[in-house]
């Protein structure tokens, strides 16, 4: 079955223990700048993870088709054999959330395998079946276009035990 | 070279307006680990004796290990080292979790060390592996959390990682500490003043460089099996996350530990205000973690109502709640956060300020201290509006009281005179944290032998006497303590040379950090060499001291604990019985029971050769 990464932002506190997670799995070594998914921590007191949505803008623009959507998962693939690094599909992401590594100079980004929700010590990522995920996105989506920092002081919530 | 590390140490003249990077030799590494045992090689081999601590000639050392910035749970930390502006104990220490420890990794260098003193103030910007030193004169003067504005938006980078200090480093009071970003702290012992003294006003680092380890599967398998451990471990993986460090507040308290009115009480029934639990029914917005902190146990506090509205940040820690919280008489937690942001944005140390503000209040009601003293304030216990006043003015040095206790207990006892030296609750200079000693014996031996003064980490002995790791001891007998306290400051010796978050060690043995440290060098770790590195590592940093005259005269309590009994708690009636703990502690110590000095045969077992002869020509001085 296919499963979606999702997140509920209002858990993370910011650690940054999937970026870390992300680029070893992928490089084995550790250097948090180089991971697919991206701490952003800003004030007052917002933390939250960016990484792909699978929205495919980067498929169309990539100039060598090394960006394609998996038939079977419906992920956003790059074929890292035909990447020239050029960087076409960072200028288009909406989300910044494809770069191009420092050190492959081939384009990364995420790709659902789940690897950094086992590091999440929150709980904050998810790694579901895509119904599962529906609320959490719609939540997502909701305070992106609501939550500005002046309100993020007045969002009274408590952590869960674990 | 092993994996695990960056693997250069910047050396930074500041004088000179100089830097270059040298190559870690390999013995550094397998014999001091890194952090406090860099520090404690560098400081020994380079400090000159007698130096005075705000000068250039003091050394400045920032450290990290081979687990900071790894996937080891906790490992986002730095220390900061040099001689210590504010106490007699010579060695400076300070640690703080936060962002810039794992940074200054993946910028290129393990530790950096910092000499002489910069015309006019600068900071240092280091990017992967290239360091410049650039013009401050725009940021004196700034708060922290301005600078931190202002600094990102002029290099155009949010996500630069940095330490400061603010006000109160640049007007060296003696309580200043070093930030990093806005929240964090290196708190104690008066660093924030070096590295003001020395013009410096921050270090900042972007770094996109690898750290790598030795075997990366193995290390993996290590870091899930420990991250295990800690999800089962009922501080790490409960307390902790649930309530933060305040968690201890009503603990402590239950055990008639709490030091109330300036150590005059260790138990009240007020208490439960200011506790982990009512935090969170109350102030708390959110946790937080440091980098890769698998505890996270940083609270998110905002105040909504009352005079202090508006206060919102991170904290207060449990020392800080104690600091400004019973210490003080304070029971109410939004003057509490309001002190404890004011430190962080003036850069002072929360513990230090909210024990000499409690000291001072102590002398205002017994009436050594008199309203003309204090500038018109009315330092009453419990008098919250004149704590946070007096936070403000020590921190800037605002008038007469503000620059006097600007400058520490110690100076400020010397020119306030009338007996006021009796009520300074500290241990060599540094004020004491928030554990009673009378409760906990030893404890009390910790505070009393801790190499940095007074002080609860570098043998955390409420471990074992309350919550119970690595086995529980009775705290009010002294049986076995000397010995535990022994294995304490080996492992957290170790610990903060590896540098990586203490809280781990609640739920984490030596063992499981030699595993670690196997698959992250590559070298052979097993939990007796992790233990004999802690201690030869503690070792040399007592011998820095020692060298410069401190001793068995100096590892002692205030009167208040040896004399005075307890009048409330489980611990009423109760004197600390020191001597007898001490003479114990030095026999298992293989130091001279005398002096207190390391024996030189124990230095030699430890390969410090150059201490030995140092320790020799000491012992036959005296």
């Amino acid at each position: 079955m296919v499963k979606v990464l999702t997140v509920d932002v209002e858990l993370c506190v910011g650690c940054e223990r999937c970026a870390l997670m992300c680029a070893f799995n992928k490089f084995k070594v550790f250097n948090p700048r180089r991971g697919a998914i991206h701490v952003v921590k800003m004030e007052p007191g917002i933390d939250a993870p960016v990484f792909c949505t699978q929205c495919g803008v980067c498929i169309n623009v990539c100039p060598v088709g090394a960006i394609y959507r998996d038939p079977k998962t419906r992920v956003v693939m790059v074929d890292e054999d035909r990447c020239n690094g050029c960087g076409a599909c960072v200028v288009v992401c909406p989300y910044g959330a494809i770069h191009v590594d420092p050190v492959t100079k081939k384009a990364f980004k995420c790709t659902y395998c789940g690897f950094c929700v086992k590091y999440c010590p929150q709980g904050a990522l998810k790694f579901v079946e895509p119904e599962e995920a529906l609320w959490l996105k719609r939540k997502s989506m909701a305070r992106s276009l609501t939550a500005s920092p002046t309100l993020a002081r007045k969002l009274w919530w408590r952590p869960p035990m674990r | 070279m092993p994996k695990g590390y960056a693997g250069k140490i910047l050396r930074v003249d500041l004088t000179s307006g100089k830097w270059k990077a040298e190559e870690l030799p390999e013995g550094l590494m397998r014999d001091f680990v890194g952090g406090n045992g860099f520090a404690a090689k560098i400081l020994f081999d380079e400090l000159k004796p007698g130096v005075d601590p705000l000068s250039p000639d003091n050394v400045l050392i920032f450290a990290t290990g081979p687990l900071t910035g790894t996937a080891f749970p906790s490992s986002g930390r730095w220390a900061a080292y040099a001689k210590s502006p504010l106490t007699t104990a010579v060695w400076g220490e300070a640690h703080s979790g936060g962002q810039w420890g794992p940074e200054l990794k993946y910028a290129g260098f393990d530790a950096i060390v910092i000499t002489g003193r910069a015309e006019k103030p600068v900071y240092i910007w280091i990017e992967d592996g290239q360091v410049e030193i650039r013009d401050a004169t725009h940021l004196w003067g700034k708060d922290v959390f301005d600078t931190d504005e202002i600094l990102k938006e002029e290099i155009g980078d949010e996500t630069i990682k940095a330490i400061y200090i603010g006000p109160a480093g640049e007007k060296l009071v003696r309580l200043a500490c070093i930030m990093d970003s806005l929240y964090r702290a290196a708190g104690r012992c008066g660093l924030g003043a070096v590295m003001g003294s020395k013009n410096l006003k921050a270090i900042v680092c972007r770094g996109s460089l690898d750290i790598e380890v030795e075997k990366p599967d193995e290390f993996l398998a290590v870091v899930d099996e420990l991250t295990e451990k800690m999800k089962e471990n009922p501080i790490t993986g409960e307390g902790l996350p649930m309530y933060g460090t305040d968690v201890l507040v009503n603990i402590i308290n239950a055990a008639g530990g709490l030091p109330t009115f300036n150590f005059q009480q260790g138990w009240h029934p007020e208490a439960w205000r200011i506790s982990g639990e009512h935090m969170r029914d109350t102030i708390l917005i959110k946790n937080r973690g440091c980098r890769f902190c698998w505890i996270r146990c940083a609270r998110y506090c905002a105040i909504t109502s009352g005079p202090y509205t508006g206060v919102v940040g991170e904290g207060p820690e449990y020392e800080t709640v104690w600091a400004f919280g019973s210490q003080c008489g304070v029971f109410r937690l939004d003057a509490i956060h309001a002190a404890n942001t004011l430190c962080n944005k003036y850069g002072i140390d929360t513990i230090s300020t909210g024990n000499i503000i409690g000291w001072a209040m102590e002398l205002y009601e017994r009436g050594i201290l008199t309203e003309e003293d204090t500038d018109g304030l009315d330092l009453r216990f419990g008098n919250h509006e004149a704590m946070v006043e007096l936070v403000e003015r020590i921190a800037l040095r605002k008038g007469k009281l503000g620059d006097l206790l600007a400058e520490g207990w110690l100076r400020a006892a010397e020119k306030i005179g009338k007996g006021s030296e009796r009520f300074i609750m500290g241990v060599k200079g540094l004020g004491l944290p928030a554990y009673s000693p009378r409760s906990f014996w030893g404890h009390a031996l910790a505070y009393a032998t801790s190499v940095r003064g007074g002080c609860h980490l570098r043998a955390y002995m409420i471990a074992a006497e309350v919550l119970g790791v690595p086995e529980k001891l009775d705290p009010l007998t002294t049986e076995r303590k000397a010995e535990m306290c022994k294995f304490f400051q080996d492992y957290f010796a170790f610990v903060d040379s590896s540098l990586v978050c203490k809280f781990v060690t609640f739920a984490l043995t030596p063992e499981d950090f030699a595993k670690a440290m196997t698959a992250c060098t590559g070298w052979d770790w097993d939990a007796d060499k992790v233990l004999l590195t802690g201690d030869r590592i503690y070792n040399l940093e007592r011998m820095i001291q020692c060298r410069e005259g401190v001793g068995r005269k100096d590892d002692t309590l205030p009167e208040r604990f040896l004399k005075e009994p307890a009048p409330v708690g489980p611990a009423k009636g109760k004197v600390v019985p020191l001597e007898k703990m001490l003479d114990e502690y030095y026999r298992l110590r293989g130091w001279d029971v005398q002096t207190g000095v390391p024996l030189p045969e124990t230095l030699r077992r430890l390969g410090l050769e150059e201490a030995a002869k140092v320790a020799e020509a000491l012992l036959k001085k005296s």
